[in-house]
């Protein structure tokens, strides 16, 4: 662990953009990052998994489109329920949704430690900013 | 868990925010916006005024002088040069954290405040 001084004047020599993108390079050479990494290559290499998901995501919008319309009928939703079963039960999806929630949850630690120091949430201030729901 | 090096990485960042002339800026006008005699006051005055009209709201009873009481209160608050300030000082230090955003996305590939923010209502 450096002391303050030792700190203070590592970062003096460097400019911000550089700093921040060290941050980055720590991100990359964690251990959730790599699993992420891996599980991503899987995923974009095994089209059923692509094709399974892709079917899911349709039929979501289909089925939440028909509930706003006060028409979602218990077939839609049974369909869209087995699909989930099928999501469950193949490896390469659970191990992409395994990893991604794991590197978030480590992101969101990093978030907050960041946060913490600057007494300003970091993320929630530069976040791309979307319409309200 | 945060790794040593990714903690050691995270000190440093923020240690090089904390040292920008933005982050001096936007905490200095900060503190004179909140101790400010005349804003604290124009604040409470705002505050309960707007309390009292959406009690009134709720009845019926809002006239159109209320309401342009109320908005002439937020206006002479915002237009104020301390509240001006820092609002400003506010802008420059969150585009300045969004550059740092840009960099550490950059090196993971996505974007790392859309992944690690809080969750919204908005998602």
């Amino acid at each position: 662990m450096m002391d303050k001084t030792e700190k203070q004047t590592e970062t003096t020599i460097m400019n911000l953009g550089d700093v921040a993108s060290k941050l980055g390079i720590a991100v990359v050479a964690t251990a959730e990052y790599h699993a992420f990494n891996a599980a991503e290559r899987r995923y974009r290499n095994d089209p059923q998994a692509r094709e399974l998901l892709g079917r899911f995501q349709e039929e979501q919008r289909t089925v939440q489109l028909m509930e706003q319309l006060g028409k979602a009928a218990a077939e839609d939703t049974q369909r869209l329920e087995g699909l989930k079963k099928e999501i469950d039960a193949n490896e390469t999806l659970a191990g992409h949704f395994d990893a991604q929630e794991k590197l978030v949850a480590l992101l969101r630690e990093l978030n907050e430690f960041i946060s913490g120091q600057l007494n300003m949430d970091f993320a929630a201030l530069t976040k791309p900013q979307r319409g309200c729901c | 868990m945060l790794t040593t090096q990714l903690q050691r990485a995270a000190e440093m960042f923020t240690t090089s925010v904390i040292a920008t002339h933005e982050m001096d800026a936007f905490v200095e006008a900060k503190e004179v916006f909140r101790a400010d005699p005349e804003l604290q006051s124009m604040r409470k005055r705002l505050s309960q005024r707007s309390g009292e009209l959406q009690a009134k709201q709720t009845t019926g009873a809002l006239t159109q002088q209320e309401i342009d009481e109320v908005r002439f209160l937020q206006n002479t608050l915002n237009a104020h040069p301390l509240t001006v300030q820092f609002v400003q000082a506010r802008q420059a230090i969150i585009a300045r954290l969004g550059e740092c955003n840009e960099a550490v996305s950059e090196e993971i590939g996505f974007d790392f405040a859309a992944a690690a923010a809080p969750q919204s209502c908005c998602g």
